[in-house]
């Protein structure tokens, strides 16, 4: 059935434009329109008429004989086809008219003056007829008339059967109003009398005598108000010269009218929207134009309304159609869109399955050690609760039976707005001595569930700790139960068809589909956008035209500090800008990117910049939907072109570390071979004792071996891939670290505090991770520097000795007392000093390399913090 | 002419090596005197007066930079020393003889080396 759709919509629009037609439902346009045909060519042309009109006064009816036989002498002269007149005067006996008919073309027409009247004389060629009305013009006249039940010629058709022999099978005929204007002439008797016309005028014409004030009214014509023996004088002209107006007839209209709708079903759809409304104005027009030259030319009328009416309304059904087409084409894209941005933002089996609450609930009670735990959520439309997942327990452990969550302990929680520490027993069976809990769960303002759980107070020795923990799942879950909650609604209603017909949901609208895609891909922009500024990497994305499409934060932040600005230049002109490469390079390059799919990766050389990173520019490509569309036209394969600043100090800084190993390790071999070499010349030596000579040889073997030794271990580090073990032990060279955190506090000194160090010249190799040994020594010189007074002193040794290299910071400071210090140090507390918080965890760090941090405070003095760490080698203090 | 021997003052925190240029040093007829460190050097030289040390770079405790800018700059004696050093690079042998080393000698060490170099600087 779809596929004949434009056949269906044809057959429709011929019926109902057929339908209009047979109901005369267009008459009034056609009228309309051909008397606007008619009127438009009522200027004087040349069109001889073959008729002429003589108007006397009406009084002149009553005229004598002898002034009739005047006047008919006078016209008779000048040789007249025939003398029409519209009726016999009543001054003429039936003798004189008898004898005029005969000796004169005279044509006498019969007033019938009520319905009982016949025409049953000799001397009457017609009846003279009013004209039918057609609305409220006269565009026809008679042909014939039924008089009780006999039919008569009208005066008109009567003249023209005598004069040029027509035949008529109608009884009515359409008057020739064409260039009516002054075609027919009209004369006064008035000249007829006083011999005043002229013979050109009436030899061979049509003579119809008319009155000008006769008692009939003016008649409303195509060609205006015409007096009734003008309209006469028209009918009979038509009639002589056979110019009668044509209709179409009605098979060959609906024949017209049927491939009128085929051929405009056909080439409409064919033609571009915007053409269309141009399209229907030039069809209206070709056809009130054919119906016009049709009419002019060749005296047919073809009845141009049912072509209008029916293009208007192939027009409208068409546009409908196309309408309500893109509509729901713009409908399903909508839902279809909708639908696969929600699986994508929330996957759809997240709700569907109860794995996932097992997951959550597993983590959080893992994570927060508590013994027993249940989430309830909201019973929709209800106030009760129920079981949601629960882990170690279920509902039916609930010890309040009503599960209603306008009563306590639910509305104590609630009004809480917090965590409730229950006391009294809420979940039954506790296995062991346990506290339990209630949490509201609440999301964008509404209480979604509750959160029950119990804890072993011996897990949680600090509550207030514990219950800080536990709110920030709580926001968390909430949001959860309100997604929850939102799909099975959805689910309740799509699937229910109950409830679909009693919501009056039946179809999801497509602006409600289109408004949440919207928001989805709004969160997931947000998301993305914080993603792409969350990136360690400078990026900067632009489109293929080169414009820029995103920078994220990093990038605005490095480049902004050299004045780039990177949304007014181009991929190439950054590239430029960044590398020591030409514009033309540059240039290149992106073309190496579009075309031959090529990355690039260029060192960043920039005077204000920081040594160390790496432009990585390469092309984003659709891949993944490369399958799909291969048969369509892609010429934007390439989605944008991505530039990263990629900081790579972190790669050099491993390849440093690796160096200082060998550095390191050339130093011991140095030493070792001098051990070596001394004992190898001692041996030779002549003047060294036998006994001696056997020492110095255990000595060289001794230190051939802790050389091999020596190299296996270095060997071992170099092997070792430090990039993906960024925290892990390492031998890191430790000054390098102190020297950075002390540059920071001297460039921000404003307190002259003096900086004393005592340090070895050669630095020695510790076991550490270089950021969190950084993070350490910041830390330090942070809190020293705070707590020292103006002008004091910091004093920094490090030491290596006996396999530690031992490290020593001290200050002239305000000091804190000492028990604070510890407490700060060793506590579980939480702590509102962010550096106190950080001393805690360099502690913590210390301790995983192996060493130990010492801290003392003294009110006045100052503090102290001493630590050790494992040195590389024992070699580290032997050299 | 009978001279009396020269005194050294060696300071170097390996022993084995520290031992080995002991026996080689008194094969030469040289009083030797042995340290392990910097603080050892500093307060032994607090007290006696040596015609040549022999100073290893680096060490614990106090290295032989801190030993030399001691000597130079607040002992402000001009016995030379010869420093010992496993590096290689020039910017730390130009450093060492910045501060007041006489001679400098890379490590790894011969005896006739040692020998020739004590010879050339106790001449001076």
């Amino acid at each position: 059935m779809q596929n004949y759709k434009s056949v269906w919509t044809g057959l429709f629009i011929l019926i109902l434009v057929w339908t209009g037609l047979l109901l005369n439902a267009y008459r009034g346009i056609d009228q309309w329109l051909y008397q606007q045909e008619i009127v438009s060519t009522l200027n004087p042309h040349n069109i001889p008429s073959s008729v002429v009109v003589v108007e006397a006064r009406q009084s002149f009816f009553y005229a004598s004989y002898e002034e009739w036989l005047d006047v008919l002498v006078k016209l008779n002269l000048l040789e007249p086809r025939a003398i029409v007149m519209p009726s016999r005067p009543s001054t003429w006996s039936e003798l004189q008219t008898k004898k005029l008919i005969t000796e004169y073309p005279l044509f006498l027409g019969k007033t019938l003056s009520n319905t009982q009247e016949t025409m049953n004389d000799e001397y009457h060629a017609g009846l003279t007829l009013l004209p039918p009305i057609v609305g409220k013009t006269y565009p026809q006249q008679w042909l014939t008339y039924e008089v009780n039940g006999r039919e008569y010629d009208s005066l008109e058709a009567s003249v023209a059967k005598k004069l040029v022999g027509s035949q008529f099978k109608k009884d009515r005929f359409f008057v020739d109003f064409r260039y009516a204007k002054g075609r027919v002439p009209v004369v006064e008797m008035e000249r007829v009398k006083n011999n005043e016309m002229i013979s050109s005028l009436i030899k061979n014409q049509v003579v119809l005598i008319g009155f000008m004030d006769s008692l009939t009214p003016e008649l409303l014509t195509s060609a205006g108000n015409l007096s009734f023996s003008t309209f006469q004088a028209y009918a009979l002209d038509t009639l002589l010269n056979q110019r009668s107006i044509v209709f179409i007839t009605l098979p060959n209209l609906l024949v017209l009218s049927f491939l009128f709708v085929i051929s405009l079903m056909v080439l409409i759809p064919r033609i571009a929207d915007r053409y269309q409304i141009v399209t229907l104005i030039l069809i209206m027009m070709a056809i009130t134009f054919s119906s016009w030259l049709l009419l002019m030319n060749w005296g047919i009328w073809i009845s141009p309304a049912i072509f209008l009416i029916a293009e208007i309304v192939i027009f409208l059904t068409l546009y409908y159609q196309r309408h309500n087409h893109n509509k729901v084409m713009l409908r399903e894209m909508a839902l279809n869109s909708a639908h696969s941005m929600e699986s994508r933002w929330m996957p759809q089996n997240f709700f569907m399955t109860d794995e996932h609450w097992t997951q959550i609930a597993n983590m959080v009670s893992q994570t927060l050690s508590l013994n027993r735990t249940i989430f309830l959520e909201k019973i929709e439309d209800d106030h009760r609760v129920r079981e949601v997942k629960a882990i170690d327990c279920s509902l039916a452990d609930v010890h309040e039976m009503r599960r209603d969550y306008f009563r306590a302990p639910y509305t104590t929680a609630m009004e809480l707005g917090g965590i409730l520490r229950l006391q009294k027993e809420y979940l039954t069976n506790a296995s062991e001595p346990e506290i339990q809990y209630l949490a509201p769960l609440v999301f964008a303002g509404e209480v979604q569930g509750f959160w029950a759980f119990t804890v072993n107070q011996n897990n949680w020795a600090n509550e207030k700790k514990m219950l800080y923990a536990v709110s920030q799942f709580m926001a968390q879950i909430s949001e959860m139960l309100f997604h929850r909650s939102q799909w099975l609604n959805h689910q309740a209603t799509a699937t229910n068809p109950i409830t679909k017909v009693l919501n009056m949901q039946f179809d999801e609208p497509a602006y409600s589909a289109i408004h949440r895609t919207i928001q989805f891909m709004n969160q997931r922009l947000s998301v993305m956008e914080s993603v792409l500024n969350g990136m360690k990497t400078s990026a900067v994305l632009y489109d293929v035209f080169g414009r820029v499409v995103q920078v994220n934060e990093p990038m605005v932040e490095i480049l902004s500090a050299v004045n780039i600005a990177t949304q007014t230049m181009t991929a190439s002109e950054l590239m430029s800008q960044l590398t020591e490469c030409s514009l033309t390079e540059s240039r290149a390059y992106i073309n190496y990117v579009i075309v031959d799919k090529g990355t690039v990766n260029l060192p960043v050389n920039h005077k204000g910049l920081p040594q160390g990173y790496m432009l990585s520019v390469k092309g984003i490509r659709n891949e993944r939907e490369h399958g799909l569309r291969e048969a369509e036209v892609r010429p934007f394969e390439l989605l944008g072109i991505l530039c990263e600043m990629v900081d790579m100090s972190h790669i050099r800084e491993v390849f440093q570390q690796k160096e200082q190993v060998i550095e390191h390790l050339n130093t011991w071999l140095r030493n070792d071979l001098s051990c070596i070499t001394m004992a190898c010349d001692l041996v030779k030596d002549q003047r060294v004792k036998p006994e001696k000579k056997g020492e110095m040889l255990s000595l060289i073997k001794e230190k051939v071996a802790a050389l091999e030794n020596n190299i296996l271990k270095v060997s071992q580090i170099i092997q070792t891939d430090l990039a993906s073990q960024a925290s892990a032990k390492y031998p890191v060279e430790c000054m390098k670290y102190l020297t950075y955190a002390i540059d920071r506090i001297e460039q921000e000194n404003l307190r002259s505090v003096i900086i004393e160090q005592m340090t070895p010249y050669f630095s020695p190799l510790v076991m550490a991770a270089p950021t969190e040994l950084q993070s350490i020594f910041d830390t330090l010189m942070n809190l020293l520097y705070k707590d020292t007074v103006e002008n004091g002193k910091i004093a920094i040794k490090v030491c290596a000795n006996k396999g530690k290299v031992e490290f020593e910071f001290a200050n002239e400071g305000f000091g804190i007392p000492n028990e604070h210090l510890q407490f700060y140090l060793n506590s579980d507390e939480l702590l509102d000093s962010d550096d106190f918080k950080a001393l805690r965890t360099i502690k913590l760090q210390i301790e995983k390399w192996g060493g130990e941090l010492v801290a003392k405070s003294a009110v006045g003095e100052g503090m102290i913090f001493t630590f050790n760490l494992e040195a590389f080698s024992e070699n580290e203090s032997v050299t | 002419m009978n001279q009396s021997p020269k005194r050294i003052l060696l300071v170097e925190d390996n022993k084995h090596l520290r031992e080995l240029i002991c026996l080689a040093l008194e094969l030469d007829s040289y009083l030797i005197e042995a340290r392990g460190d910097g603080r050892e050097a500093i307060d032994f030289l607090k007290e006696n007066e040596v015609d040549l040390i022999i100073l290893d770079l680096f060490m614990p405790v106090l290295d032989g930079k801190y030993v030399l800018h001691w000597l130079r700059n607040e002992k402000k004696s001009n016995t030379p020393v010869l420093v010992m050093t496993a590096m290689t690079d020039a910017k730390t042998l130009l450093n060492i003889m910045e501060c007041g080393a006489n001679y400098v000698m890379n490590k790894p060490l011969h005896m006739e080396q040692i020998s020739t170099a004590i010879t050339k600087l106790l001449d001076v």
